[in-house]
């Protein structure tokens, strides 16, 4: 069994960790271009290797590999996995060119290569109760909701040679923020149908945009209108929040918190109210490291791989795991967005 | 040495608050003002606390010099835990590891960094700790430091990774060059046990762990980690001591409490609040408890 880390920068350390504590570290290596990265790493007891077919040659086929690279090389590594037939699991997001991921969607599709992508909100517990509260539908109709992600990523003028300030590079607040609310809004509300406004602003980006504002609607006709500001330093760290209006009540739902205002005339009675109201808590995971979100991904892919669940929560909701095709879906919106507003 | 039970924390000057982001936010805002934080401190204080345990974070600077240079606080000890890890985190996003930790060696002495080179070059990468734990604990000088907890997402990260000789490098620099306790800050209390006391061989090392009537972040489950609790292999420090959903303040305290000692191996709480009086009375409900 071994599984490979592409990537040893931010995302590749934490999956890196996280997955050595599930399946060992004899079974883990390290796959990183820069040597002194790959140094550090071999110190600390990982088999490391400069790219993926040295790996095949010296130790076989691994049983899975997960994409931590900057984003421009997800998707050779990805055609890489779904050639030589290796479950993948790709960072967000999958490419910065939605033609391409339609491509790998098509590719892995027909070789039968299982892949999961990056898209880590989704397994935090709040997101998930609206979901819920979405299709339970005691609270009646959905009109209308807000979405917002901000956070204190730039609060200096980027680096010109640093991708994070460089659109084109999948740098600015649309390409670093954008995949997880984008994603997060399609698996709460469904299916984009059409994105009806978007604005951005630069305030120390003179590459990227710093903020976007956009307004879309969704396949059940509900709008939807979201903020993406990856410079508010009123922020510690960043946060998403949903204020979504139903019928019976207005939820406000953030990272670990879920609040329910109910209508004076709501015609729920208590018992129902109380129901509703219940705390989400996160579930328990086999080892924790930044959030749970971090450990139910891995969890999901590791299993997928290995044939058998690694979860030791029994009640985790079904059908959360991101696929290739919401990969490719989050990029042809981010595309659209882009488009709209001006950025391309 | 050791602690005493009731140990004020930091999550509320920092803006961190795991169930409601707004209320976190108001609290980050509120706490800007040093003068605010010394307030708080001053009535768990009064209140008879007199150990405080903090994140390195730099809005502490100003706090600290205060502290020093009017006396206050004379029996308060204070307790670093290290790194503020938001700050390396994004560091992350646009340098490599080496260059994060490269950088970081030049703040404290630019020549200290050459014995740690060398030390890395020769394949001990836990010749870096001491210098990055000095680092850290800078912003303490010239207070009395009872202990340097490693926070979780480090110490969860090096045993994730089976990083034994820098755990042990930790502990280590901690009391012999800091003459303090050492402590590590952990999600996963049962398998922190495992570690350190099976794997490395530390004697009763002191954990600081999520412990609290919901069940909140005690993985893998809430009654491996009482058992891990109660097993007395560790000394151990409870944390979101009021994370337990419905159930209410009072209760969750009590249930805590009700742990303290040989029933469930709680030795100390770590609780914070932003009002004076809640501060006052949990610190008499967790002092009154008896083993």
């Amino acid at each position: 069994m071994s599984f490979c880390v592409v990537g040893g920068g931010k995302m590749g350390l934490s999956h890196l960790a996280l997955i050595t504590a599930y399946v060992g570290k004899a079974n883990v290596i390290l796959v990183e271009r820069k040597r002194s990265v790959r140094f550090v790493f071999k110190m600390m007891g990982y088999k490391t290797f400069a790219g993926l077919d040295a790996v095949v040659t010296k130790l076989g086929k691994p049983q899975g590999i997960i994409i931590a690279t900057p984003t421009s090389a997800h998707a050779v590594l990805s055609e890489w996995a779904i050639a030589n037939r290796v479950p993948f699991f790709v960072e967000k997001p999958l490419t910065l060119d939605a033609e391409r991921s339609a491509s790998l969607v098509r590719q892995a599709k027909d070789a039968g290569v299982l892949a999961q992508t990056g898209f880590v909100m989704r397994y935090v517990a709040t997101f998930q109760r609206l979901r819920a509260l979405i299709e339970g539908g005691r609270l009646g109709h959905l009109h209308k909701y807000r979405a917002s992600m901000r956070g204190n990523v730039m609060i200096k003028p980027p680096n010109p040679e640093n991708w994070q300030g460089d659109f084109k590079r999948g740098g600015g607040a649309l390409n670093e923020y954008g995949p997880h609310i984008i994603d997060l809004c399609r698996f709460i509300f469904g299916d984009v149908t059409e994105v009806t406004h978007a604005k951005y602003g630069m305030v120390l980006s003179s590459k990227a945009d710093d903020w976007v504002n956009l307004d879309w609607r969704h396949d059940s006709a509900v709008e939807g209108s979201l903020q993406i500001n990856w410079g508010d330093t009123s922020k510690r760290k960043s946060v998403i929040e949903i204020e979504a209006e139903f019928e019976h009540a207005r939820v406000r739902v953030d990272n670990s918190a879920v609040e329910i205002v109910f209508s004076d005339d709501a015609p729920l009675d208590a018992e129902t109210r109380a129901d509703l109201n219940y705390s989400a808590q996160p579930p328990n995971v086999g080892f924790y490291l930044r959030g749970e979100e971090f450990s139910l991904e891995m969890e999901d892919f590791l299993g997928a791989c290995l044939g058998r669940s690694l979860h030791i929560d029994p009640n985790l909701p079904e059908g959360v795991t991101p696929t290739l095709d919401d990969g490719y879906a989050v990029d042809q919106l981010i595309d659209d967005i882009a488009r709209k507003a001006g950025l391309k | 040495m050791t602690y005493s039970r009731a140990i004020l924390g930091d999550n509320q000057f920092l803006g961190v608050n795991h169930a409601d982001q707004a209320k976190a936010a108001i609290l980050f805002e509120r706490f800007k003002n040093p003068d605010a934080i010394l307030e708080v401190i001053g009535a768990a204080y009064d209140a008879g606390v007199r150990d405080f345990m903090f994140t390195t974070h730099d809005r502490y600077d100003a706090v600290f010099d205060e502290i020093r240079r009017s006396n206050l606080f004379p029996k308060l000890q204070y307790t670093p835990c290290i790194p503020y890890a938001h700050k390396y985190w994004s560091r992350l996003s646009s340098q490599s590891l080496p260059q994060v930790v490269g950088s970081l060696a030049m703040q404290i002495n630019p020549l200290r960094i050459l014995g740690s080179g060398f030390a890395m070059l020769a394949g001990r990468p836990n010749g870096l700790i001491p210098l990055l734990v000095e680092i850290e604990a800078l912003m303490c000088k010239g207070l009395p430091v009872r202990g340097v907890f490693l926070q979780n997402v480090a110490f969860d990260l090096l045993m994730a990774i089976g990083a034994h000789r820098e755990l042990e490098a930790f502990a280590d620099t901690v009391e012999r060059r800091l003459k303090a306790l050492p402590g590590f800050i952990t999600m996963n209390h049962p398998k922190a046990v495992e570690v350190l006391c099976d794997h490395i061989g530390m004697a009763k090392p002191w954990l600081c762990a999520n412990y609290n009537l919901g069940g909140f972040r005690m993985n893998p489950f809430k009654d491996t980690v009482e058992a891990s609790f109660a097993s007395r292999r560790s000394k151990n420090i409870a944390m979101s001591v009021f994370s337990s959903g419905a159930a209410g303040v009072q209760s969750s305290l009590e249930y805590v409490v009700s742990n303290v000692g040989q029933r469930g191996g709680v030795d100390a709480l770590l609780f914070g609040s932003s009002s004076s009086r809640h501060i006052e009375s949990n610190v008499r409900t967790i002092l009154e408890a008896t083993e």
